[in-house]
């Protein structure tokens, strides 16, 4: 752990291309990034390929990232992020169900990194445990599923105005939770 | 100036309309309490991942990232990309291109607030996170050296257009030539300009990127026909693919 380099060392690294510091981004984020694109994707193959477009994007993209201005694992799943609902959208076909309980994998925890990351998930999810279920269920279909506002509007049956209040309660709530957590 | 608050736990999950999307950026370029805000919850939601269970790609997948990135930082021409971070001319310029690519068709204003560097600079780093697509042309040795442009493919889905930095003034009948080309090596001429003898020079591209691999600028002595003036910038590019029909 003490020779790991940091993520902004990292992201400058990747500015002056250097391959070694993307293969080691990939090594800490490639994982999570890939779980997220599948989640909205459903398929094994679109996930790696937004994966792989996603990392091209950071790899080449990397001279913009602002340290100052956020962390380099919240701009690059927001990378994934977009390029997987944009996937979505344009293909309409699959939606995911809204909630896929995720389970604890007891499996990987081999090392300290991993135990580190299965205590950050387990906050992750009795944060979004304590919200009520309407909350929850807005976050997560927005998130995950790639609706838009007006499409939640029409799914859950409420106006758009409780669309909203539901999304900023909720994830004022989780911020709340989550950085006390910390 | 009206402050976006009240939309940006939607638009940190990405559930607004595309054009109102666009807006926020546009005010989030500006607003440093806004884009805190934005950020903060930027943080919340990308922890989102954390709570679906994880899954592991094949192994090839990072071979394959570390094979593009390799061939992507390959000279194609003999030309290495930038670095934006390390010339404070080019940050200038990426955060020229950054409220561009944010805003869509407002050149003359988008140009105008280009000096507001700082906002600008996390503004790019939006966009990039958001679909826009940008590929660096440098001067080529010896004789165009310090001179370039960035081509850029907007999330927007406006037309690509190029900012190019440094552009030197050409004898009289001498214009500068934009060409794509395609994998075939097929060149097509996608305008003709002239320099305008500012330091940043926004040039419309005048084709879709679709089917091109490559982008280069020539000198011409005429304003349309063949090539046959020397190359002086040039890239290779990788446009995204078009929405299919519904």
């Amino acid at each position: 752990m003490a020779d790991q380099r940091h993520d902004h060392v990292l992201i400058q690294a990747l500015a002056g291309r250097d391959l070694s510091a993307l293969s080691e981004l990939y090594d800490r984020y490639g994982r999570i990034s890939y779980t997220l694109a599948y989640r909205i994707l459903g398929e094994p193959e679109a996930a790696e390929d937004v994966v792989q477009d996603a990392f091209l994007a950071a790899w080449r993209g990397a001279g913009t990232f602002r340290r100052e201005r956020g962390n380099a694992r919240s701009w690059l799943l927001s990378i994934v992020h977009h390029r997987s609902v944009d996937l979505l959208r344009r293909r309409t076909a699959f939606r995911p169900a809204p909630l896929e309980a995720a389970g604890d994998t007891a499996a990987d925890i081999d090392t300290a990194e991993e135990a580190a990351r299965n205590v950050d998930r387990r906050s992750v999810r009795d944060a979004l445990g304590t919200l009520p279920e309407a909350q929850r269920r807005t976050i997560e279909l927005a998130y995950f599923g790639g609706y838009t506002q007006s499409e939640l509007a029409d799914l859950m049956g409420v106006p758009l105005g409780t669309v909203k209040g539901r999304m900023r309660i909720g994830l004022q709530k989780m911020r709340r939770l989550l950085g006390a957590a910390r | 100036m009206t402050h976006v608050i009240d939309d940006l736990e939607l638009y940190a999950v990405g559930a607004l309309p595309d054009e109102r999307a666009r807006e926020i950026a546009r005010h989030l370029a500006t607003c440093p309490a806004c884009r805190d805000a934005a950020a903060d919850l930027e943080d919340v939601v990308s922890r989102l991942p954390d709570a679906i269970a994880p899954r592991d790609p094949s192994a090839a997948l990072k071979e394959r990232i570390l094979a593009a990135a390799e061939a992507d930082a390959r000279p194609r021409f003999g030309v290495r990309l930038p670095r934006l971070s390390g010339d404070p001319r080019l940050i200038v310029l990426a955060a020229t291109i950054a409220l561009l690519l944010a805003i869509g068709g407002e050149r003359t204003w988008q140009l105008q607030q280009a000096t507001n560097e700082g906002a600008l600079y996390e503004t790019m780093a939006y966009d990039v996170a958001h679909g826009g697509r940008t590929w660096y042309m440098a001067g080529v040795a010896p004789d165009w050296k310090g001179m370039g442009g960035n081509l850029m493919q907007p999330a927007s889905g406006d037309p690509a257009f190029v900012l190019f930095h440094d552009l030197r003034t050409l004898p009289d009948g001498s214009v500068y030539a934009l060409w794509l080309i395609s994998p075939d090596g097929k060149w097509v001429r996608g305008t003709s300009f002239r320099a305008d003898g500012r330091e940043v020079q926004l040039v419309n591209v005048g084709q879709e990127l679709m089917g091109f691999d490559r982008c280069a600028v020539t000198v011409e002595q005429n304003t349309s026909g063949k090539r046959e003036g020397p190359i002086v910038m040039q890239s290779r590019i990788a446009p995204s693919s078009p929405a299919p029909s519904p």
